[in-house]
């Protein structure tokens, strides 16, 4: 008689533990395609959301950059009577900055690896240093 | 019937702000006690009693809510340490609070009936101005004029500030807008959607007929659409913390 079966007698446990371990290995596996099924339904939902999310992302950013261009243009030309030229040139300002903020969001987004969440402020450089 | 039609029918109803007790102008403000003023007490109280029920009977094994409780708490000191650094730690109790809030107003709007407090824009801009408020002041505060580094980087030729320094203030400005924007387009579009195609499903199963047919599928995008708007709640109220917390670094640690 080898050792192993021996021990195995002793405990006789033996067709009880494989039966257990069996179980285990089944219940881990139907665990395992669970939570494959789960990640993937999850990496889906996240994909919708930031198609639309991501869009709703750059034209803010964009948008927002004009806006307040145009506003403090319109508060220089109202404050130094400089109309219309204040207005023209934040204006331009805006329009560069709008462009340097979608910039630094993509940068952003793509350094994460992930879509969704924010700046990642790398602070103002991230846009100089080409 | 009509009636009942552009009642299901009409996406914007639900954004309608009505005043509940009327508080006569003072000093030429309408001080009035409206639908968004009750919405967003109720989102105060319910984080008040969740927490201070919570917390009341503080075990070392916890119970469910205590454990949600202190993982809200983890997740949000998570947050902050990681963009602001153990620092911005000061900040806990703000962002937390910001949080929570925009997390509870956003959940109460997918109540049926209920008011989306965070889909009107004054809303989320005074949030938005609170932060930013408190991301300026500090920043002088603690860094003094150094704080304007931060529209200045460090390394560019002399004459390349001169377009540079109104474009990172213009970027700096447009911070609280998107900021604000986001979060209450997310949610407008997010509600007026879910309304879109729970009344055509409505309409589809009144009008009979064939229409019935096709009533279900507006109905399942209906389902669907739900699901997704709880992770929106979520997702946007995270990003208008981690935001802040983006935001709250650059008054800490202005030039890096």
């Amino acid at each position: 008689m080898s050792v192993s079966s021996g021990i195995q007698a002793s405990f006789m446990a033996g067709p009880e533990r494989n039966d257990l371990s069996e179980r285990i290995a089944k219940a881990q596996a139907d665990r395992a395609a669970l939570e494959a099924k789960k990640a993937r339904r999850d990496a889906d939902m996240e994909g919708s959301v930031s198609a639309g999310g991501l869009a709703l992302r750059y034209g803010a950013e964009f948008g927002a950059s004009v806006f307040v261009g145009i506003l403090m243009g319109l508060v220089i030309d109202h404050f130094f009577g400089t109309k219309p030229w204040g207005l023209l040139a934040m204006l331009g300002f805006g329009l560069a900055a709008g462009i340097l903020n979608v910039i630094r969001a993509y940068r952003q987004l793509t350094a994460d690896g992930k879509l969704q969440v924010s700046d990642q402020s790398d602070g103002p450089e991230n846009g100089t240093k080409g | 019937m009509n009636l009942f039609f552009r009642q299901v029918a009409d996406p914007m109803h639900q954004f309608e702000v009505k005043k509940l007790i009327e508080i006569g102008p003072i000093g030429g403000l309408d001080l009035s006690f409206t639908n968004a003023s009750f919405y967003m007490l109720l989102g105060c109280v319910l984080i008040v009693a969740f927490f201070g029920m919570a917390a009341s009977r503080g075990k070392l094994v916890p119970s469910r809510m205590q454990s949600v409780a202190e993982i809200g708490y983890g997740f949000v000191a998570d947050m902050v340490r990681g963009a602001a650094g153990e620092e911005g730690l000061k900040f806990f109790p703000f962002v937390f609070t910001l949080f929570f809030f925009v997390f509870f107003a956003n959940m109460i709007g997918m109540v049926p009936y209920a008011f989306t407090t965070t889909s009107h824009l004054i809303i989320t801009a005074a949030l938005a101005l609170l932060v930013i408020s408190i991301v300026i002041i500090y920043g002088f505060y603690k860094n003094g004029f150094k704080f304007l580094k931060l529209f200045a980087p460090a390394g560019a030729p002399w004459p390349i500030y001169i377009l540079l320094i109104p474009i990172e203030v213009i970027s700096f400005f447009a911070r609280p807008v998107t900021l604000a924007l986001r979060l209450f387009a997310n949610m407008l579009a997010g509600h007026i959607m879910l309304k879109l195609f729970a009344g055509f499903a409505v309409t589809l199963f009144t009008l009979g007929g064939a229409y019935i047919v096709i009533a279900p599928l507006a109905f399942a995008m209906g389902v669907a659409l739900n699901a997704l708007e709880f992770l929106v709640a979520g997702l946007q109220a995270y990003v208008f913390a981690i935001l802040t917390c983006v935001y709250l670094n650059d008054a800490l640690h202005p030039a890096h």
